[in-house]
């Protein structure tokens, strides 16, 4: 057999089985395109729900007040020290006495500006400490609540702002909506993962006989199990098209809603790149390991 | 080329198929193994095939110990040996051509060559015309034919036939001996489990006997006859 006529003859052998049992080869198609569009919109939820929670946020931010007549430079020490206590930390800013007078001058109506007295208007220096939301899961917002709390015993420190209570509730709604979706996934690829293994088995199933005779005229184990992965394989691969197409449609379907309400500079990325590889992939995965746990068993009865 | 020494098969149920069976074929002989239904010649052929392993005693199969041959090893002492079953075990979604040629595709034949081969074949067994036939297309006779040529397509050095004559009439069962002497006559070791009396009447050629899993020396069916 010439290099090319082995993996043309699994090729051909894995697409005739598909070919055997048209109308289980639709529905374990039709459920693995499924399984990967739900997934897939699980995955895009999840990563839209961070980025919205970040958009909202403005990301996590508090605000350490520090004593009147600690320097600038001294701040700038105790930024270092939390920057390099907490890689959640995208950002920690030290404002001056005078800095903060103008920032809460600017923020001051011109009409409540007008008769008070400068000396009234509050000036302290501060440092502003922004997080990564993204970088806050599980019991990380805690840890670094409490590492802050005990900041307000250091010298120097007189007083931390933070508004953890929204973030506490938008995680809590994160963290229950990312386990529901978990499970979803998971339900979901399993099915997937069941109606592949029920065809490659019933597949093997119609094609005992061949096997046995395979088997008796000297085949390997390998090369009886081979077209059964192919088979699974190729099934995959149109489940990931399937879904491949599914998406496209959507996304090109909800763009032309956009457009004809008038919202013509929004758009939406349901396909970013490497989106197309991931459905095929994950198809081809999907398949191969259906096949796998499929024809393995039936294969271990055989002699 | 074939070697069994005081080999004993009992199966779980408590069963005993074969025991004390020594037997010793070189290359290019010939041996028919005879006796009565559950005598145990079926379990003699899967042991030579690597299907059924013995529970004492150790069969030499083309120098492999089958006793202690891995899983994986099983189908290259297949290889070694071709196979023909009383329901010819042929493929019905195959075509003649395709049936005789599936050996060699397993063992990595270049589809020409499988072409080239498997045309001598069907012409040295008058099966041209059928190339193309399915099996259910053809006649039981012509059935056999075609899994006698499936078996001895890679020029196997050896030839198992279990009850070979089984579903044909008289005349194709002289006819499927012929063909399987005629093997034997070219340096093929031949083994053919058969109770068709009047077949091993016919050839003069070595027997052995089984009853009850046990092989009977000096058979008084066929007097004077080389036993293996």
């Amino acid at each position: 057999m010439t290099f090319l006529e082995r993996p043309w003859y699994f090729l051909r052998s894995g697409a005739a089985n598909l070919v055997h049992a048209p109308v289980l080869t639709v529905i374990t198609v039709l459920t693995v395109g499924i399984s990967l569009v739900l997934v897939g919109f699980l995955a895009f939820l999840l990563i839209e729900a961070d980025r919205l929670l970040e958009e909202t946020t403005g990301g996590f931010q508090m605000t350490v007040y520090l004593e009147p007549d600690l320097s600038v430079q001294e701040g700038e020490e105790l930024a270092a020290v939390v920057l390099e206590q907490w890689p959640e930390v995208s950002r920690a800013v030290v404002f001056s006495a005078p800095q903060d007078f103008e920032r809460n001058k600017a923020l001051l109506p011109p009409e409540v500006l007008q008769g008070l007295e400068e000396d009234l208007i509050p000036a302290q220096p501060y440092m502003e400490v922004t997080t990564d939301i993204r970088k806050l899961h599980g019991e990380k917002l805690e840890q670094m609540v409490t590492w802050f709390r005990s900041l307000e015993q250091v010298d120097g420190v007189d007083e931390i702002l933070m508004g953890s209570e929204k973030l506490r509730v938008a995680f809590t709604l994160l963290e229950s909506f990312r386990f529901v979706a978990g499970v979803i996934a998971i339900v979901v690829v399993f099915a997937a993962l069941f109606f592949v293994l029920a065809t490659i088995r019933l597949s093997a199933h119609a094609r005992r006989e061949e096997i046995d005779v395979m088997l008796l005229v000297g085949a390997t184990r390998t090369f009886v199990r081979v077209p059964f992965y192919i088979e699974g394989m190729l099934a995959g691969l149109f489940g990931g098209a399937l879904a491949y197409t599914v998406v496209w449609a959507l996304e090109n379907r909800i763009t032309a809603q956009l457009r004809a309400e008038g919202l013509l500079g929004v758009s939406i990325d349901l396909l970013p790149a490497g989106m197309g590889f991931a459905l095929l992939g994950g198809g081809v995965v999907l398949g191969l390991l259906g096949a796998v746990l499929g024809v393995g068993r039936y294969l271990r009865l055989s002699r | 080329m074939i070697l069994f020494t005081r080999v004993a098969k009992r199966y779980p149920q408590g069963v005993e198929a074969l025991n004390g069976v020594t037997l010793h074929l070189d290359k290019g002989s010939f041996l028919f193994v005879t006796g009565p239904s559950g005598a145990g010649k079926t379990t003699l052929v899967k042991m030579i095939l690597g299907i059924e392993r013995p529970t004492e005693g150790s069969v030499i199969v083309a120098g492999r110990n089958v006793s202690a041959l891995r899983g994986s090893a099983v189908p290259y002492l297949r290889r070694n040996i071709g196979v023909v079953f009383q329901d010819f075990k042929l493929l019905e979604s195959y075509t003649v051509h395709q049936n005789i040629a599936l050996g060699l595709e397993i063992l990595g034949w270049s589809r020409r060559d499988i072409r080239t081969r498997v045309g001598q074949l069907l012409e040295r067994l008058g099966l041209e015309r059928l190339a193309t036939h399915r099996p259910r297309e053809i006649s039981g006779g012509e059935k056999q034919r075609v899994a006698i040529a499936r078996a001895m397509v890679n020029n196997p050095p050896i030839l198992v036939a279990d009850e070979p004559t089984g579903s044909v009439d008289p005349d194709l069962a002289v006819e499927i001996m012929d063909l399987l002497v005629d093997a034997q006559r070219k340096g093929t070791t031949v083994l053919v489990a058969t109770h068709n009396l009047g077949l091993i009447e016919r050839y003069d050629l070595p027997l052995l006997y089984l009853e009850r899993g046990q092989v009977v020396e000096g058979w008084p069916g066929a007097p004077g006859r080389g036993v293996a």
